[in-house]
C-alpha cells in the first residue's frame, strides 16, 4: 500500500459503545468526545476567566475550567479546537483531547436525590451539600484522578482513558441494585 | 429448650415476639429486642466462654462494647462472625452462637490444664522459656499461638456485602445519652448540619437503666422525636464512631443489617462512613470500673451497672440470690432494682459505715428497703467455678490492706461489682487529647486545655455524673462548637426533664482499694485478682513487671498485654495503671497513660474494604490497543498500576520461556511490536524548559538541537538513580519527556515538587500526557521496510538517524514518530493520539505480517535489553544506586554547575571500589537461568560461611546467546570481570559463573550477529 492511499481512520474511544447506566432515577452516560486544551500560563489579564474551582462557559460555546492558578481546561466540540487555539494563541497549550473522557451522572429527580447521593457518596470525598453548580474540583473517583463538574443537569466526571473499565465496572457494580437501600 | 428462667416481665415491650436461637448446639428462646447476653441470661446461662490464656470459665461481665469475657462465633458458612461480643449481638429468629477458644467443648476444655499450671506461666514467660534450640522459636509460636487465641477465621467467602460512604457535617457528635442529645438539639435547632451517633439502636444511654424515671422517659421520647425531625439532623444508630484521627476525619461503623435473619438481609451488611467533621462533641458516657478482688472472674461476677441494665432494659434477672460489691453509691441502684424485682440482695461495702447515716442517700434507701449492708467488708472468696454459688465475706482491717476476724458465707449465683466509675476517654485519647488524673474522683478525664482537634467532651467522659450535669454539658459544649463554627443563629437552650423518684444525689468517690485483700498475699496463693480479663492479666503480673523494671506504661502494658485485646482495655486500665503507682509508690498520674487507639471497637474487614475488591480492588489501567491484546493470545501482568501483556502464546499452552524466545529472536531476526503506551509522558514548556531539565537529569539538555532525542537519568538528592527515560526536543522551548511506566506518577509529582517550590523562577509548565498518546515500539532489522509504506517521509537511517524524532503521518494519522530502541535494534516509537492507537497498531501488524514481525511482551521486552545491557530501574537498580554503580558514569556532567543529586554523588563513600557495582554473569553451565534475587558469593563461601558479595537483578536464557546470561550488583563487581564466581539457588545447589562486563551481545562472533540479522 502507498503511502498517501492511507485515509484517516475510524477513532475509537474507550466506553463509546456503552449503553448508559441506569438505576432509578439515575443515569450515567458516556459523552461524545469533544476537544480539550490545557492552558498553562500567567492568566492575570484573562479577563472571562473562571473562579477558582469553578467554570464559565468560554467563546463558541466552549467551557473553561479551572485548574489551578496557572493551568486552565478548554473542551469544545471536536471541530473548534483549531479555532480555540488561535484564541489562546498567547498561553502554552498542551492537546489532551484523547487524555480525558467524559461521562455524566445525572438525575431526574434532581441533584439532591438519596439515589444521587448514594452513589456519589461512595466514590467522592467531596462535600456534595456545598458543592454548587458552576463549581468544579479535581479528585479522586474511587482510586482514579478526575475532574468533577457540576452542571444544571447532573454531574460531569472527566476520567484519564486508562481508568475508564475501572469507573465503569465500578459504576456498575453500584447501579446493579443489589443490595442498595438510599440512606 | 428451657424456658426463660429469669425474666421479670418488665423492660422489653409487652407482647414481644419470641424468638429462638441456638447457643453451642442447644435451642433457647428469647425476645425480640434482646441481645444475646440478655437472652442468655434469660435462660439462666452465664458460663459463655474460655479465657484467653488460662483458659479459665468466662462468663457475660457487662452489657456493652466494653465487654471482656463474652466473645463468641455467631453465624454459619459465609456468615460466620468470630470475636463478637455477646453483649452486642442483637437476638434474631434462628441465631447461631458458639463459645470460642475451648476444645472439644466448653464444659470440658483440654487447655483448662494451663489454669492449674498458670503459676508457671506468668506474664512474659514465653519470653525467659522458649529460648532454646533457638531454631525452634517458630515451632514453639506455632503452638502458643493455637492455644492462646480468639476465633477462628470463617472458612468460607463472606456472603454478604459492605460499603463506604464519605460524609460532611458541622457536628459530629458521638454518644447519644443525655449529654449527646442535648448537644445535638442545640446544634440541630441552630440549622447546623448534624450527625449523632450511638452504638445501641435507641438513644438515651443510661437513661434506659432506669426503672422508676417517667419524667426521665417523656424527656428522652420528646428530644428523640425533635431530632428526628429535624432534615438537617441524622440520627445514626446501631452505629459507632470507630476511629477519630487528625483534622476531625473520623470513621464511623455502621451495622445496617447485623440485628437481622440472613434471609431478611435486603442492605449491606456494615457501612463505613469516613465523616469530616468541621467540630466533634464526644459524648461517649463512662464505664463501670470493676473490683479486683479474688477469684473474680468467675461466671456471674458482673459490672453492677450491667446488672441494673439487664434488670431494667431486658427486664431479666440474672440471679435470684445477688451480692453487690462496692466501694460508691452507685451499685445500690442496682442493689434497690434486684429487689424491686424480687431477687434477695446483701450488700458488701468497703466504705466504713457512715457515722451519721443519710436516710435519703442510697445506702439508707437500701437499708430502709431491708437490704443487709456489710460495711466495712470485702469478698475475700468466691465459690463455683462455672458458675457463682456464694461468697466470703471479711470485715477489712482499718487501713484496708488485709482481712481480719472470721468470714461468713453468703449464698448467691451473682456478684454485682462496682469500683467507681471511667470516664470514657478513648475518642479523646484518639484524638490526640492529653488526660489528667482527677484525685477527688480516682479517674482519668480529658484535659480540655491540650486538644489537638476541634472537639469537646461533654457528660460522663468528661467527669460529669449527674443527668441534669450531664444535660448541661451537652448543651454548652453545643453553644461553644456554633460559636467556633461562627453559626450565629439563636442558641436555644434544653428544658431539663423534672426530677424523678431515681434522682438522689449519689455519692460517688469511691474508698480506694486498688487490690482488694483475701487469705493470702496477691499472687501467692491459690487465688487470682484479675484486673484484665480479656488477656488474663493480674495484679500478681503488675507486681512482676514492677520487680523486673518494666515500669514505663508502655512497657507494662506489653510486658503484661493488659489493655491489648479487643476491648482495649475499657474496664481495665485504670486498674492496672492504680496497682503499678501501688507497687512504684507513685502518685497514679506520675505513672502515665498510654494512648487509646483506633479502632474503639473492631471493624470487620469487610467494612474497610467495602467494593474494593476483586477486580475493584484496585484500578486495572488499559490501553488502546488492549482488545488487540485480548484476541491474539497476550497474557496479561500488573505493571505500574496497568495491565501489559507479558507473552504472546501462539498456541495454547505454549510456555512463557517458549514464547518469549520465539518472540526474541524473530525481534533479532525481522521485526517485533509493543504496546509501550504505559510509558509515562511529560509534556514541557515555557522558556526555561531547557533549564529546568538541566537541573533534573545528570547530563547536558541546553545543547540538544530541535528535532533530537536524549537519553536521561534522573537522581534523588542522595544522588541515587530513581528514574530513566528519553526526552526529546519538540520545539525551542517544547519537551517531551518519557518516565518507566510504574515511575510515571512519582516522578510528575517530583517534577513538580521541584517547579513549584525550589525553582519557582522558572518559566516552565508541565503537563502529564501519558493517556494522550498511544505508543507502538517497532524494532527489529526489517522495521523500516515495515514502516516505510505507511508514511510518506523517508524514515532510512540516513534520513531520520537514531536518537531524533519527526512529526510524520503514519496510515493518515499525524504523529510523532522517534527513532530510538530498547532492543538494540533499528526501531521506531510511534506515538499517535489514543483514538487512533488501536487502528495503527492493526496496521502496522498488517504491513508487518510480510516479514513474520511479531507481538511481544515485557518479558521479551526485558531479555531484549538485557542482552544489550541496558537497566531497568528500579530492577537493576534499587534506590541505593549512583550511576557510577551502574557503570553509567558516562552520562553524568560532574562540570554543569548543578543538577539534583550532584552534591550526594559526591560524597567520597561513592567512589570506593568495594561498593556493589553492575556486572554480567555467565553461568559454566549455559543451560543455566539464574534467578533474580540469588546471592553471588566467592567460590567455597558457602562451606566457610562467608556472606555474600552480591545478587543478581536480572537472569534470563538467549536463544540469539545461546545460554543463560545476568545482570548482577556485585561487590567491586568490575574489578572481578573475568573471575569465577558462585550463585546460590534456593535448592542450596551453586551455579559457577564468570563476570562479564553487561552488554552481552557484542560478546556474539561477528558472524553470529550478522547471521542473526
Amino acid at each position: 500500500m502507498n503511502a498517501a492511499e492511507h485515509t484517516l481512520p475510524q477513532a475509537c474511544f474507550p466506553l463509546q459503545d456503552k449503553a448508559p447506566l441506569q438505576y432509578q432515577s439515575v443515569t450515567l452516560q458516556p459523552l461524545p468526545h469533544c476537544g480539550k486544551l490545557i492552558l498553562r500560563g500567567n492568566f492575570s489579564a484573562f479577563a472571562d476567566q473562571p473562579a477558582p474551582r469553578g467554570f464559565i462557559t468560554g467563546p463558541d460555546n466552549s467551557r473553561i475550567y479551572w485548574l489551578g492558578p496557572d493551568e486552565l481546561l478548554v473542551t469544545s466540540a471536536d471541530n473548534s479546537l483549531n479555532v480555540l487555539q488561535q484564541q489562546f494563541a498567547e498561553y502554552i497549550q498542551v492537546d489532551v483531547s484523547d487524555y480525558y473522557q467524559q461521562l455524566l451522572l445525572s438525575d431526574t429527580s434532581g441533584q439532591h436525590s438519596p439515589a444521587l447521593r448514594h452513589l456519589l457518596s461512595q466514590l467522592f470525598h467531596l462535600d456534595f451539600d456545598t458543592f454548587a453548580v458552576g463549581q468544579c474540583q479535581q479528585t479522586q473517583c474511587g482510586q482514579a484522578g478526575v475532574l468533577i463538574a457540576r452542571q444544571e443537569d447532573g454531574y460531569l466526571i472527566q476520567y484519564r482513558v486508562s481508568y475508564g473499565e475501572y469507573l465503569w465496572e465500578y459504576f456498575e457494580q453500584l447501579m446493579s441494585g443489589v443490595g442498595i437501600k438510599f440512606v | 429448650m428451657p424456658e426463660s428462667t429469669n425474666r421479670t416481665g418488665h423492660a422489653l415491650p409487652p407482647g414481644a415476639k419470641t424468638l429462638r436461637f441456638r447457643f453451642n448446639g442447644k435451642t433457647y428462646t428469647g425476645l425480640q429486642g434482646d441481645t444475646l447476653a440478655s437472652a442468655l441470661l434469660a435462660n439462666g446461662i452465664h458460663f459463655v466462654g474460655r479465657s484467653f490464656k488460662y483458659h479459665r470459665p468466662r462468663g457475660i461481665f457487662s452489657a456493652g462494647s466494653e465487654e471482656p469475657n463474652a466473645i463468641v462465633e455467631t453465624g454459619t458458612g459465609g456468615y460466620a462472625a468470630p470475636n463478637v461480643r455477646a453483649t452486642e449481638v442483637e437476638l434474631y429468629d434462628g441465631l447461631e452462637a458458639r463459645s470460642q477458644n475451648c476444645w472439644p467443648s466448653l464444659s470440658f476444655d483440654m487447655l483448662g490444664i494451663n489454669s492449674l499450671i498458670s503459676r508457671f506461666i506468668p506474664a512474659g514467660f514465653y519470653y525467659k522459656t522458649f529460648m532454646w534450640p533457638r531454631s525452634f522459636w517458630l515451632k514453639y509460636e506455632h503452638y502458643i499461638r493455637q492455644s492462646a487465641g480468639m476465633g477462628e477465621c470463617p472458612s468460607q467467602p463472606d456472603a454478604e456485602g459492605y460499603e463506604k460512604h464519605h460524609r460532611h457535617c458541622d457536628v459530629l457528635i458521638a454518644g447519644a445519652g443525655p449529654a449527646g442529645l442535648a448537644a445535638a438539639l442545640v446544634a440541630g435547632r441552630s440549622g447546623a448540619r448534624v450527625i449523632l451517633v450511638d452504638e445501641h439502636p435507641y438513644t438515651g444511654g443510661q437513661l434506659n437503666d432506669r426503672r422508676n424515671s417517667p419524667a426521665t422517659d417523656n424527656w428522652l421520647q420528646q428530644v428523640t422525636t425533635e431530632l428526628a425531625m429535624l432534615p438537617n439532623v441524622s440520627l445514626m444508630l446501631r452505629t459507632t464512631l470507630s476511629g477519630y484521627y487528625d483534622h476531625n476525619f473520623c470513621t464511623l461503623l455502621e451495622k445496617v443489617s447485623d440485628h437481622l435473619p440472613p434471609a431478611e438481609r435486603q442492605d449491606c451488611r456494615q457501612r463505613l462512613w469516613k465523616v469530616r467533621a468541621k467540630q466533634v462533641i464526644i459524648a461517649s458516657g463512662a464505664f463501670e470500673r470493676p473490683l479486683v478482688f479474688a477469684d473474680n472472674d468467675r461466671p456471674g461476677i458482673m459490672l453492677a451497672s450491667a446488672v441494673r441494665n439487664y434488670i431494667n432494659r431486658y427486664g431479666v434477672l440474672p440471679a435470684q440470690q445477688l451480692c453487690v460489691f462496692t466501694n460508691n453509691d452507685s451499685a445500690y441502684q442496682t442493689a434497690l432494682d434486684a429487689q424491686a424485682t424480687g431477687a434477695q440482695v446483701k450488700v458488701i461495702d468497703l466504705r466504713l459505715k457512715p457515722d451519721t447515716p443519710d436516710a435519703n442517700s442510697l445506702p439508707g434507701l437500701a437499708q430502709a428497703a431491708g437490704i443487709q449492708i456489710h460495711w466495712n467488708s470485702a469478698v475475700s472468696a468466691v465459690h463455683g467455678k462455672t458458675q457463682v454459688k456464694g461468697v466470703t465475706v471479711h470485715q477489712l482491717s482499718d487501713d484496708g490492706r488485709n482481712i481480719q476476724g472470721p468470714g461468713i458465707r453468703l449464698d448467691c449465683q451473682c456478684i454485682a461489682a462496682s469500683g467507681g466509675w471511667t470516664p470514657n476517654v478513648s475518642l479523646f485519647s484518639q484524638a490526640r487529647g492529653k488526660l489528667r488524673f482527677d484525685e477527688e474522683q480516682q479517674h482519668f478525664m480529658p484535659d480540655r486545655g491540650v486538644a489537638i482537634n476541634p472537639n469537646i467532651s461533654a457528660g460522663a467522659c468528661n467527669g460529669r455524673f449527674d443527668l441534669a450535669g450531664c444535660i448541661s454539658e451537652g448543651e454548652s459544649a453545643a453553644f461553644l462548637t456554633l460559636d467556633a463554627l461562627k453559626i450565629s443563629a439563636s442558641k436555644q437552650p434544653v428544658t431539663q426533664p423534672p426530677a424523678d423518684p431515681e434522682d438522689q444525689p449519689v455519692h460517688l468517690a469511691p474508698r480506694i482499694l486498688w487490690a482488694v485483700p483475701c487469705d493470702h498475699p496477691i499472687g501467692e496463693g491459690p487465688k487470682k485478682h484479675f484486673h484484665e480479663l480479656q488477656n488474663d492479666s493480674t495484679a500478681a503480673d503488675i507486681a512482676l513487671a514492677a520487680r523486673e523494671g518494666f515500669h514505663s506504661v508502655e512497657h507494662l502494658k506489653r510486658y503484661t498485654t493488659t489493655g491489648m485485646g479487643t476491648d482495649q482495655g475499657k474496664t481495665s486500665n485504670v486498674n492496672a495503671l492504680a496497682l503499678m503507682a501501688e507497687y512504684r509508690r507513685l502518685p497514679i498520674a506520675a505513672v502515665g497513660t498510654t494512648r487509646f487507639r483506633q479502632p474503639y471497637t473492631p471493624v470487620t474487614f469487610g467494612a474497610i474494604a467495602g467494593k474494593d475488591l476483586q477486580n475493584l480492588f484496585a484500578p486495572k489501567r488499559h490501553t488502546a490497543i488492549q482488545p488487540w491484546h485480548d484476541r491474539h493470545g497476550a497474557v496479561m501482568e500488573d505493571a505500574g498500576g496497568w495491565r501489559r501483556p507479558r507473552y504472546y502464546q501462539q498456541y495454547p499452552g505454549e510456555s512463557m520461556h517458549d514464547a518469549v524466545q520465539r518472540e526474541c529472536a524473530q525481534v533479532r531476526k525481522t521485526a517485533g511490536m509493543v504496546d509501550a503506551s504505559t510509558l509515562g509522558k511529560i509534556d514541557i514548556q515555557g522558556k526555561d524548559a531547557a533549564e529546568f531539565l538541566e537541573r533534573i537529569y545528570t547530563n547536558r539538555w541546553h545543547t540538544l538541537a530541535v528535532g533530537q532525542c536524549r537519553y536521561g537519568l534522573m537522581l534523588n538528592e542522595q544522588g541515587m538513580v530513581i528514574d530513566d527515560g528519553v526526552t526529546s526536543r519538540i520545539g525551542e522551548h517544547h519537551f517531551h519527556m518519557t518516565t518507566t511506566t510504574g515511575g510515571a506518577a512519582r516522578v510528575y509529582q517530583l517534577l513538580e515538587d521541584y517547579r513549584q517550590t525550589e525553582w519557582p523562577e522558572l518559566d516552565v509548565y508541565l503537563t502529564s500526557v501519558t493517556e494522550q498518546w498511544s505508543v507502538i515500539s517497532l524494532s527489529g532489522p526489517s522495521a523500516e521496510a515495515i514502516m516505510q509504506p505507511l508514511t510518506s517521509q523517508p524514515v532510512n537511517a540516513a534520513d531520520f538517524p537514531d536518537m531524533s524524532w519527526q512529526a510524520m503521518d503514519i496510515a493518515g494519522v499525524p504523529a510523532r514518530v522517534f527513532r530510538i530502541s530498547f532492543s538494540g535494534e533499528a526501531g521506531y516509537e510511534i506515538n499517535v493520539p489514543t483514538r487512533y492507537g488501536q487502528a495503527i497498531w492493526e496496521k502496522i501488524w498488517q504491513q508487518g505480517q510480510a516479514f513474520g514481525c511479531v507481538a511481544y511482551g515485557t518479558e521479551s521486552i526485558h531479555l531484549l535489553r538485557a542482552e544489550m545491557g541496558f537497566i531497568i530501574v528500579g530492577q537493576d537498580s534499587d534506590g541505593t544506586n549512583t550511576p557510577l554503580d551502574l557503570g553509567m558514569q558516562w552520562i553524568v556532567a560532574s562540570d554543569k554547575a548543578d543538577f539534583v543529586g550532584k552534591r550526594g554523588l559526591q560524597r567520597n563513600v561513592f567512589s570506593q571500589s568495594n561498593r556493589k557495582q553492575l556486572v554480567g554473569l555467565m553461568p559454566e553451565d549455559a543451560s543455566q537461568i539464574l534467578p533474580e534475587g540469588a546471592q553471588v558469593v566467592l567460590p567455597g563461601a558457602i562451606q566457610s560461611n562467608d556472606k555474600g558479595i552480591g545478587h543478581v537483578t536480572s537472569g534470563y536464557f538467549s536463544s540469539t546467546l545461546e545460554s543463560g546470561f545476568a545482570m548482577a550488583m556485585v561487590a567491586g563487581g568490575r574489578q572481578r570481570k573475568g573471575d569465577t564466581l558462585e550463585v546460590m539457588l534456593l535448592s542450596g545447589e551453586t551455579v559457577r559463573v564468570t563476570v562479564t562486563g553487561t552488554r552481552f551481545l557484542d560478546m556474539q562472533p561477528k558472524a553470529a550477529q550478522q547471521e542473526a540479522s
